[in-house]
């Protein structure tokens, strides 16, 4: 038994070291549900040249502080080909409170409802809020998690690099 | 080796999040402890493919029967076209939970104190599904064994005891208005099978007001059933919504459904422990949550719920009045503050109150000052009872976190000696280098009790000592 538990430690660590390097993902098109109940794929949605993939919940404060922030880069650079996606991961106890809490914060882009949170887990992303900066093949080329006041600079920056 | 394949066969990730502990717990007659548990999830995928393992391992020495070294989830996904079809370890919600439910709780490990051994906080069906959707439609196959809440130390069998088939279907008419029909088949050791069927409605009724309607009951017994009923929209600045629940007697199996609980979970940490659990055994009850956002930017949130309970001849009343008011300082310093007036039956507290101030100061650009206060009280038999929540929390940018948190209570049920107050004083060091890795440092003692996270709710321990977790991605 010990012998194993050292193979695997050994084997997670190698693993560590060798995949440290890999290759920036690439987020597959999908299908979810927006809160005006239709049906739509992120291919539809998507920015000509950059896309903001935000993951949030209701429940989740930061996330609810860092939207009408995330609301305004969309604002400011959506004519130059930036897209903003919010995709809800509400379960059954809170998923009634996406539209109004989107309502309530003024949100303009497209929020996405994800009762199972099949997308953030496809891609083992583990905190709340994460957001992910794509360009236009979908490559994830900046991730950010957490939110505390002043990270919407740093964001809005991120974005800015790339429309340049 | 693995990068080189990388780049020609696919896409090669995974995470890993590693929690070595020392230290003790506190209402255990115990000696310190130190384990170490680790998680870590392999995927490869390859356009239309995904595979998928996960590997978990706990070790609290050398001879310890609680270590465990278990290959927990495997998935083979091929998804493409509307075809999505899985094998292996999957998560599925039918409707709103009604009749199934599945969940991962994000970086939730638990340890409960009659096995003490540490695991990941979820609930995952190993199995199939067939899934194929369109714009118009949607029908789905389901057929799996569902995990409780046994760690991995038990054996394969008494993790998974239950057994179901599922069919369900979706039709979405005037582009906006979706039906839904559900049946499921339940099944587990030593019981009959059980035939269950759902239906569900839902769509916009005017252009800024919707519906959602779901009912399910057991197939031949009207005493077995579950409804649920939401409505949300909004009216120029005001936001709002109402659910209303009739559960009688549907807990399916050893509980692979979760109805919706239509009562709010705050994650405001008095209010996260006070959190009322719906028992779909007999519960009714409603939810109207209100929310008005001012031109100023501040906004006004409002929520109420009732759960009834009936056991024979006794009635349980949860009544909860929330009140929340999140406004600014001269433009940059935001601030909340919260009141909260609950009558909770159940955790025989009376005339409970909770004030909560919570507020960001920016010092610099780059350095920001978190205060978070709260403050509750409430009746118990015995007397009233306090608690009290401090943190303040400073932070560079993302990058590094300092927090210190105190809590005290004066409720007999949490006192564990002789004195009349329990004290918790602990730090928090969290350290994200980039945005592969986070490390988070704890130290000192911290509070236990229910805590409630993505819906589910769930028991931690309260722990004394060192703990670090670090978190990464590759």
């Amino acid at each position: 038994m010990k012998h194993t538990y050292q193979k695997y430690i050994i084997f997670c660590l190698t693993l560590l070291c060798f995949c440290s390097n890999a290759n920036a993902q690439v987020i597959d098109d999908f299908y979810l549900e927006s809160t005006d109940s239709e049906l739509l794929s992120l291919d539809e949605i998507k920015g000509s040249k950059l896309t903001i993939i935000d993951f949030w919940a209701t429940w989740c404060k930061p996330c609810t502080k860092a939207m009408p922030k995330l609301n305004d880069i969309y604002s400011k650079y959506k004519d130059q080909g930036l897209s903003v996606v919010g995709i809800s991961c509400d379960g059954p106890r809170s998923i009634s409170k996406v539209a109004s809490v989107a309502n309530s914060l003024e949100i303009d882009y497209t929020i996405l409802k994800d009762i199972n949170c099949e997308v953030m887990n496809a891609y083992q992303y583990q905190a709340f809020p994460t957001l992910l900066l794509l360009d236009e093949h979908n490559e994830v080329v900046w991730l950010h998690e957490g939110y505390v006041s002043g990270d919407e600079k740093t964001i809005e920056q991120e974005v800015a690099d790339r429309l340049d | 080796m693995i990068i080189g394949h990388n780049t020609v066969l696919g896409q090669f990730s995974g995470t890993n999040l590693l929690e070595p502990q020392y230290g003790e717990l506190p209402n255990q007659f115990e000696d310190s402890f130190a384990s170490l548990y680790n998680r870590t999830i392999l995927t490869y995928r390859k356009k239309a493919f995904r595979a998928s393992v996960t590997i978990e391992q706990f070790y609290s020495g050398a001879s310890s029967n609680r270590n465990y070294l278990d290959l927990s989830q495997a998935l083979l996904q091929y998804k493409k076209k509307g075809w999505d079809i899985k094998l292996g370890n999957i998560y599925e919600t039918v409707g709103r939970g009604l009749l199934l439910r599945g969940f991962e709780i994000r970086g939730a490990v638990i340890e409960e104190l009659g096995f003490r051994s540490r695991n990941y906080f979820h609930r995952d069906f190993l199995g199939g599904s067939v899934q194929y959707k369109n714009k118009k439609w949607k029908v789905q196959a389901i057929r799996a064994d569902v995990l409780n809440l046994f760690p991995p130390t038990f054996d394969r069998e008494d993790r998974r005891t239950d057994l179901v088939n599922v069919v369900t279907g979706e039709y979405r008419y005037y582009k906006k208005h979706k039906i839904g029909l559900h049946l499921l088949n339940h099944t587990s050791e030593g019981s009959d099978a059980d035939n269950f069927i759902g239906i569900q409605f839902e769509g916009p009724i005017t252009k800024t007001l919707s519906y959602y309607l779901e009912y399910a009951q057991q197939a031949d017994d009207f005493g077995s059933r579950a409804i649920y009923i939401g409505l949300n929209g909004s009216v120029a600045n005001l936001s709002y919504s109402l659910e209303l629940k009739d559960y009688e007697n549907f807990i399916i199996g050893s509980g692979v459904n979760e109805p919706p609980a239509l009562v709010q979970q705050f994650t405001y940490r008095t209010l996260n422990r006070s959190t009322h659990v719906p028992n779909p055994f007999d519960e009714d009850g409603y939810q109207l949550d209100l929310s008005y956002g001012f031109k100023s930017g501040d906004v006004l949130s409002f929520n109420h719920s009732l759960a009834r309970n009936q056991f024979g001849n006794n009635s349980f009343v949860f009544r909860q009045f929330f009140l929340e008011w999140s406004s600014q300082i001269s433009t940059f310093i935001p601030y909340r503050f919260f009141v909260d007036f609950s009558e909770d039956p159940f955790k025989a507290q009376d005339n409970r109150l909770t004030l909560g101030l919570y507020s960001t100061i920016p010092l610099s650009p780059k350095w920001v000052f978190s205060p978070e206060l709260e403050w509750q009280r409430f009746d118990r038999d015995t007397g009233t009872a306090q608690n009290l929540s401090f943190q303040f929390e400073l932070g560079y940018k993302s990058k590094i976190i300092l927090a210190i948190l105190a809590e005290s209570t004066t409720d007999p049920f949490l006192i564990r000696d002789e004195s009349n107050r329990q004290n918790f004083l602990g730090a928090y060091l969290t350290y994200r280098p980039n945005s592969k890795n986070t490390f988070r440092l704890f130290g000192g003692e911290r509070q236990g009790g229910p805590a409630c996270n993505s819906g589910v709710c769930y028991e931690i321990l309260d722990f004394r000592g060192l703990e670090l977790r670090w978190s990464t991605r590759f």
